[in-house]
């Protein structure tokens, strides 16, 4: 027996979300399927409630429901130094580590000439805008190879301007055992090593 | 020592588990028979390594998901390799859990010898960088890795030389030459090592007195250099046209290029001999023996080569020889017929 086309049409668009598979597809859609008519509404209404009321702060490119995120809005932070970030993820990821009260940039991806990001497709235009009295940037893309050609090339663009650049430590865990570190963590974290 | 093998779809075997104890095991079959199923298979679970062109090749037909497990006893205790196979995806647990093909390297270590290593010489460039980067992979988890990010960065720089309004392109030139720099330095370094065990089985094996000597095709020049010469090809055709993914080994017996001038019968020699350094350089980083598997001595004619991996077989803690005749000294063997196990 065929799927009928509306389940098949249900089960490609949830493959198109990231991280589903057609297996997950499969099982996200006969879950969908038995879910009483208010659960669906309010899923359906949450999905577009926050595609409407979402937007990108128009400084930082954070996610946001004004104009200003929160971050950009609150002048308790510092102003004079900013964290590029690839996601506003990462972003979240960093504020919950709570050592942190300077200004973000989101760039929205990371370069990847292979998915056709370029410079030009991520925010970096707008971060060389944004400059002036600042002290610091923190380069804390990831350590994946496009994580690493993208802190690069800003770094790149920046070393024409006097402005300290830093780019994240990489290490081990806290609370890890070094005998079960992997061994490249382990490398960088020597060859990376400070005074104390 | 490798215990126990036990298989669910993989290809067209039937035997669901085989035994193995110390020593040689011989498992005597006609053509076939599933004999190369079978080491392939143990050496796919000691390796990660997909010896077909495609997952799914490894697949019973009409089959999604296929199986293999392997019991082995390192020493202290017995350890359980699990592989499962699915469409385009392999998964890889050692005792129960996710394990990636690098972690494998850190514990076991099998080397595969077969009738078709002879185009280690004769083929294409692709399989002596595919030797290479196999054997330095298992030996080195930095080279592992580092093979695994350069692949990235040539790729994502080809895609970036094909787009010209890409502004990063120097950046991925910056980690190319970076990256590069540090996999030809590996790979120089090992091929000496390779070279002076294989100049010595070779005269062990052969008694032409011939002297077998190997370097790298882009020895002696840096990977700067190269890249500048290429810069008029690589405009032309948008890819990245030099590095170690073009590099290749160059073979010669005396003086004369074994690829190119070489008999058959040196060819083979020479392959052999590669994969004797193989099996070496893996023992010195273990420091235990890897376990052999010899796939189909019998089709070796010549009797000088034959008689060097029998006992090279035979001289170790464990290898396991499969063939269409029953190897001249053995410690237990198998017979098998249409895949299944007989008596």
């Amino acid at each position: 027996m065929r799927y009928p086309p509306s389940l098949l049409n249900l089960i490609r668009e949830l493959g198109k979300l990231p991280g589903v598979g057609p297996k997950s597809a499969q099982r996200l859609a006969f879950y969908l399927q038995k879910q009483t008519s208010n659960d669906i509404q309010a899923l359906a209404d949450a999905i577009l409630d926050a595609k409407d009321s979402l937007q990108q702060c128009k400084t930082c490119f954070n996610i946001s429901e004004k104009d200003q995120c929160a971050v950009c809005e609150d002048s308790l932070r510092k102003q004079n130094i900013i964290c590029v970030v690839a996601e506003a993820a990462d972003l979240l990821a960093i504020e919950r580590s709570g050592e942190y009260s300077g200004l973000y940039h989101v760039l929205h991806g990371n370069l990847s000439p292979m998915n056709g990001i370029g410079p030009d497709q991520l925010t970096i235009k707008a971060l060389l805008t944004r400059l002036d009295n600042i002290d610091e940037v923190i380069l804390a893309t990831s350590t994946t190879v496009e994580g690493e050609a993208t802190a690069m090339y800003i770094a790149k663009l920046l070393s024409e301007i006097e402005i300290n650049v830093s780019r994240i430590a990489y290490g081990l865990p806290v609370g890890g055992d070094l005998e079960y570190a992997d061994e490249v963590t382990l490398g960088r974290a020597i060859s990376n090593r400070r005074a104390v | 020592m490798l215990l126990s093998f036990s298989q669910i779809n993989y290809r067209n075997l039937k035997t669901p588990k085989l035994d193995f104890a110390k020593g040689l095991t011989a498992i005597v079959g006609q053509n076939a028979s599933g004999k190369t199923n079978i080491l392939e298979a143990i050496y796919l679970a000691y390796t990660g390594e997909v010896l077909a062109r495609r997952i799914d090749n490894l697949i019973k037909h009409d089959e999604t998901e296929a199986y293999v497990s392997l019991i082995i006893d390192s020493g202290f205790a017995q350890q359980k390799i699990e592989i499962g196979l699915s469409s385009g995806y392999k998964s890889i647990r050692i005792d129960s859990q996710n394990m990636r093909a690098v972690d494998l390297a850190k514990e076991f270590a099998a080397v595969l010898i077969r009738p078709e290593d002879a185009s280690l010489v004769h083929g294409s460039p692709s399989k002596r960088r595919a030797y290479l980067d196999s054997l330095l992979s298992r030996l080195s988890l930095r080279y592992a890795l580092l093979l695994k990010e350069y692949n990235r960065v040539v790729e994502q720089r080809n895609a970036a030389l094909k787009n010209h309004t890409d502004q990063s392109l120097p950046i991925w030139t910056q980690k190319f030459l970076e990256l590069g720099s540090e996999i030809m330095s590996l790979r120089e370094r090992a091929i000496k090592r390779i070279a002076e065990i294989a100049q010595e089985t070779y005269s062990e094996i052969a008694s032409d007195s011939k002297e077998l000597s190997l370097s790298l095709q882009s020895q002696g020049k840096s990977l700067e250099d190269l890249y500048l010469e290429s810069k008029a090809e690589e405009q032309q055709r948008a890819i990245t046209v030099v590095g170690p993914h073009r590099d290749d080994i160059k073979i010669f017996l005396n003086n004369y290029g074994v690829q190119s001038y070489g008999s058959r019968g040196e060819a083979r020699t020479t392959a052999l001999a590669l994969k004797v350094a193989e099996y070496q350089l893996l023992k010195e980083k273990q420091n235990h023996a890897p376990l052999l598997l010899l796939d189909d001595f019998s089709a070796e004619l010549d009797i000088n080569r034959r008689g060097f991996i029998l006992d090279l077989a035979s001289n170790i803690p464990q290898a396991i020889v499969t063939g269409t005749e029953l190897a001249p000294k053995y410690d237990q063997f198998y017979q098998l017929a249409g895949g299944v196990l007989g008596d």
